[in-house]
């Protein structure tokens, strides 16, 4: 691979939802994205926030080949997206674990699909559920795990099968304030430890500040880039750095960029 | 998917159930054995408990009950695999092509509106009077819930899912092996706790209309001769039997989900 590869690139990138029927029950055609630039660099931690339905996660559905792009271009690793990559992992809002592997085997799901079973494959699985925090409970199934426990499985096998760039959509959208922050510095050292290149998206613009080295701002429905912060800190991020008037100042830099148009941030 | 909860503990929650069905079958029984009975006063309408308990004991007609149930059970079994591998074959075929669906669920909804008892005489005239035409009156009685909870199971599924395993790079027969399949087990089993207890009755009712043995033939028998005793010692084990079915099910249903293989 040559060093100037982006590891996403989007261009001009536009979706449009198509409508259906007609009369009074008709769908009309809905634009959830336009004119979105932003390229992610090999190492990166980027955070995409925005408000609710500006189409972040369209953006990632297109990233990850889920969807095609109705305008401009998506490339990954330099190759334009045609489908689902193999060495994309992807760990949406609900966990979606299949309730009746346990916690090993749904971790394996991906490498088991791309037929990569292989011991070498399970002891990196087992280090990975070690990171985050749930030795010991390879084989529970999700039924017997809390909701922030499911979420870090679901992180650990979009880990699974070593992809290069990982996409997380909202995963810790459901957890409490002091969960969430604890998987925060927990996702911080699993993404140095693993030097993978990440795109997140996100409500929180504390954790976006938390854990990116690039915030890039949407604006409202049709979703366009509008602000890209560069929080100033060094790869370790700690619980401690959100209580620094640095990161407050940051924080409050990506807060008016949200608030500009009066736009309210939530789920 | 998920257990039931249990908002009590489990030893209190036993106390009360257990508990209130000792209490209430008791009142049951000493109602049954002392209370007046019979229009007719003379005894025979409804047969003294003491009677009942005497035709269930040593000196009951067991071998004639368990002959009879053997052949009904039988019918029962192999017309609800019947109705059991058809059901599930048919209800991944219609649940997975829409276009099947909407050409043939109006007639399984159709089938299913007439009553099994009303399909045996036509059963006996194609299969005679021995038990295969008993075993096809119940495959056609449980076809049904079976198809139509594996069809829903395969048209529900979890949209989240195939979304996930799709994000991953599954392929179409990977998706329907490892998502859509083992999504199943859940709704198959809930048809199959209907069609176990409707395998049973569907049996009986063949056998009411016209059979040469079994448990409807000794019912008729009895009730022929007014031997009110036996014929309510038999709808007795009917119950037990019938219930025993019900828990097979369960039991079954548990050890499957716990078991389910990894992959
Ligand atoms: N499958 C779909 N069909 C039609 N419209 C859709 C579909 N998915 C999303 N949309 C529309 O596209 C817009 C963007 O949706 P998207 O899910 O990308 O938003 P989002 O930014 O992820 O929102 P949230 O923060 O609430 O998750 C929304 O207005 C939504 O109504
Ligand atoms: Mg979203």
């Amino acid at each position: 691979m040559s060093t100037e590869e982006h590891a996403v690139e989007l261009a001009g990138l536009r979706h449009v939802f198509a409508g259906r029927g007609r009369g009074r029950r008709a769908v009309r055609d809905v634009e959830a994205v336009k004119d979105v630039d932003l390229t992610v660099e090999p190492g990166e931690f980027v955070s995409i926030v925005g408000p609710s339905g500006c189409g972040k996660s369209t953006i990632l559905k297109m990233i990850a080949g889920l969807l095609r792009p109705t305008e401009g271009s998506v490339r990954v690793w330099g190759e334009p997206v045609t489908g689902p990559r193999r060495d994309i992992g992807i760990a949406l809002q609900d966990a979606t674990l299949l309730p009746w592997r346990d916690v090993m085997s749904n971790c394996l799901f991906p490498v088991e699909l791309h037929g990569k079973v292989t011991g070498a494959a399970r002891e990196r699985v087992s280090g990975l559920l070690e990171r985050a925090g749930l030795a010991g409970f390879e084989s529970r199934r999700p039924k017997e795990l809390s909701g922030g426990m499911r979420q870090r499985v679901a992180i650990c096998r979009a880990l699974a099968d070593d992809p290069r760039l990982l996409l997380l959509d909202e995963p810790f959208g459901s957890l409490d304030a002091l969960t969430r922050e604890q998987m925060n510095i927990d996702l911080n050292r699993i993404w140095r430890e693993t030097e993978k290149t990440a795109l997140l998206i996100t409500h929180g613009i504390d954790e976006a500040v938390l854990l990116s080295t690039r915030v890039v701002v949407l604006s409202e429905r049709p979703g366009t880039v509008v602000e890209v912060v560069t929080p100033p800190f060094p790869k370790e991020r700690t619980k401690e750095l959100m209580s620094t008037p640095e990161f407050a100042e940051v924080s409050g830099q990506v807060r008016d960029r949200l608030f500009a148009s009066d736009v309210k941030v939530g789920g | 998917m998920t257990a039931a909860p249990r908002p009590m503990s489990a030893g209190a929650g036993a106390a009360v159930r257990w508990g209130g069905l000792a209490v209430v079958t008791a009142v049951l029984l000493a109602a049954w054995q002392f209370l007046p009975s019979g229009v007719q006063g003379d005894g025979s309408s409804v047969p003294k408990l003491d009677a009942v308990v005497k035709a269930l004991g040593p000196s009951g007609e067991w071998g004639e009950y368990l002959t009879a149930l053997r052949t009904t059970l039988g019918e029962a079994f192999f017309g609800l695999l019947i109705g059991f591998a058809a059901g599930v074959v048919l209800g991944v075929l219609l649940g997975e092509s829409r276009i099947l669906r909407q050409g043939f669920y109006p007639y399984a909804l159709a089938l299913q509106a007439l009553p099994p008892i009303a399909l045996a005489p036509i059963f006996v005239i194609w299969f005679g009077l021995g038990m295969e035409s008993k075993i096809g009156l119940v495959g056609a009685a449980t076809l049904f819930p079976i198809l139509v909870s594996t069809m829903a199971g395969v048209a529900e599924t979890d949209r989240g899912r195939i979304e996930m395993a799709t994000a991953f790079g599954a392929s179409k027969a990977q998706i329907r092996r490892k998502i859509v399949f083992p999504g199943l087990v859940v709704p198959i089993f809930s048809g199959l706790e209907i069609s176990v207890v409707l395998s049973f009755l569907a049996a009986i009712a063949g056998e009411l209309i016209s059979a040469n043995a079994g448990i409807g033939v000794i019912l008729q028998v009895y009730q022929r001769d007014f031997r009110l005793a036996e014929e309510f010692a038999v709808l007795l084990i009917l119950v037990v039997v019938g219930l025993a079915l019900a828990l097979l099910v369960r039991l079954a249903r548990h050890f499957v989900l716990e078991r389910m293989p990894n992959e």
